[in-house]
């Protein structure tokens, strides 16, 4: 390890379904009290790698290092430092807002005393006070999203994994989330993904561009866009 | 440990919040009762025949329990979240064993109402009774372990329950086979089947080797699952 990195490292990842490889070697790193951009088209690789820092799945090879442990020698202490925002925001439809996020700060290690302001906390930020007994089976999509969010900050980790933040949200919510995005890089490590260039460049300063499953650019928006828009600069890098 | 409450926890309240969970605790019930009848057409006051059956409906509850276990969670996708908490998967097989545990203890404490029932009509034998509650734990838990595993390798929770109701049913079904065969081949499949290993509990007596016989049952079910919840990854 070089030094005291405390944010995502991913050294020559690959992970491969079968005879299909849907990332090759990939590697970069999210700086701590940086937004990342994790840019592509669908299919890219983009949940895939995500999925392979958050634990769910495991590399066929390479490391991946989160806040400074290694997901394959200490998979408990990678976790512990992250906030995970899957694509598909999930919830049992049973359960209130409030106990969903108390069962979610439980798990992940919050001590009894402070679950209360934690999940207050988390209401909070995620804009969901007036909703917090209603049951989650109730809400509709873009407040199911917000919960999403919501989970993935009650633990307060240095680490936010989020995939897809603002899809399905309608424009008021997304331009909402993106303010709560940019305010959590203020003091966190953030990993977004997205297929928005507007979004990334907006939120972003570095971006990563995946495409087939491989690292086409790395570098800041602005060097990547070399005078040009974000966008002429992806579309030229993806059809290449 | 205390994460696994936590899903324990969560999992036994979600059970009693579903029409899902409630339907199978009445469903469960009521199945007894309706064996309870049957069996005492017989006009005497003995049980054997009513945990007999009750054996084999656990097999049911449990495949229907343990459905929601795990498929239903990759199905609606919390399962993601559940994994890439921090988390250790004996601790999430733990948490799921005991959440399915506390669902079953409620439904085998609604059939206590038909032994009662006998022994104010009667003077049903207190032994077999007392054994054959201890089968059902027995045979529920290993029961329920074993339909976890098969819970966790599939995201479809139909083909958990019925994977899980073949595995059981080829299980009970190797002690009938091996009634027609002879020597080493019979033997080996009686000790297998689960079928032989409850006679005792009918009969009032508590032998080591089917208390072994269920716990070693029940801590293969939770080995494959923690095997199965790591493959996966």
């Amino acid at each position: 390890m070089n030094g005291a990195h405390h944010g995502v490292e991913l050294e020559g990842v690959t992970r491969r379904f079968g005879r299909s490889t849907a990332v090759a070697d990939v590697s970069f790193d999210v700086r701590q009290g940086e937004v990342l951009g994790l840019l592509g088209p669908n299919g890219a690789g983009k949940t895939t790698t995500m999925r392979m820092i958050t634990g769910y799945l495991r590399p066929t090879s390479g490391t991946v290092r989160v806040n400074g442990a290694d997901t394959a020698a200490d998979p408990v202490g990678a976790r512990r430092s992250i906030g995970y925002m899957p694509e598909l925001p999930a919830a049992p439809p049973e359960m209130t807002v409030r106990s969903y996020l108390r069962f979610c700060a439980r798990l992940r290690g919050v001590p009894r005393a402070r679950l209360r302001p934690a999940v207050a906390g988390a209401l909070g930020q995620a804009g969901l006070h007036d909703v917090g007994d209603q049951r989650i089976g109730t809400l509709s999509r873009g407040f199911r999203q917000r919960v999403a969010l919501a989970q993935a900050l009650v633990h307060d980790p240095p680490v936010l994994v989020l995939d897809e933040p603002t899809s399905g949200l309608d424009p008021r919510q997304v331009v909402e989330t993106r303010e709560l995005v940019t305010k959590l890089g203020r003091s966190r490590t953030v990993l977004l993904s997205s297929h928005l260039l507007s979004e990334v460049s907006q939120l972003c300063r570095r971006v990563v561009v995946l495409d087939h499953g491989k690292v086409l650019a790395v570098g800041d928006v602005a060097s990547l866009s070399g005078g040009g828009t974000l966008e002429e600069a992806y579309l030229r890098l993806v059809r290449d | 440990m205390r994460q696994a409450l936590t899903i324990a926890a969560r999992d036994l309240r979600a059970n009693f919040l579903t029409a899902f969970g409630l339907g199978s605790t009445a469903g469960f019930a009521a199945a007894a009762g309706v064996v309870l009848v049957v069996v005492l057409r017989g006009n005497q006051a003995r049980l054997a025949g009513w945990f007999g059956t009750l054996y084999v409906l656990l097999g049911v509850l449990a495949a229907l329990l343990t459905m929601r276990s795990f498929a239903e969670e990759e199905r609606l996708g919390t399962l993601e979240l559940l994994l890439t908490s921090p988390v250790r998967p004996w601790q999430v097989v733990t948490g799921k064993l005991l959440g399915v545990a506390g669902v079953l203890l409620v439904d085998v404490a609604a059939t206590l109402a038909c032994p009662l029932l006998v022994a104010s009509m009667g003077h049903p034998d207190a032994g077999p009774i007392l054994t054959g509650y201890v089968g059902v734990i027995l045979v529920g838990l290993a029961f329920v372990a074993v339909g976890l595993a098969v819970s966790a390798a599939t995201s479809n929770p139909l083909v958990a329950a019925v994977g899980s109701l073949a595995v059981l049913l080829a299980l009970w079904g190797a002690g009938i086979v091996s009634g027609g065969l002879t020597g080493w081949p019979r033997l080996a499949l009686e000790e297998l089947a689960p079928s032989g290993h409850v006679v005792g509990f009918l009969r009032g007596t508590l032998s080591t080797k089917d208390v072994v016989y269920f716990v070693s049952l029940l801590a293969l079910g939770l080995v494959t699952n923690v095997v199965v919840l790591e493959e996966r990854r």
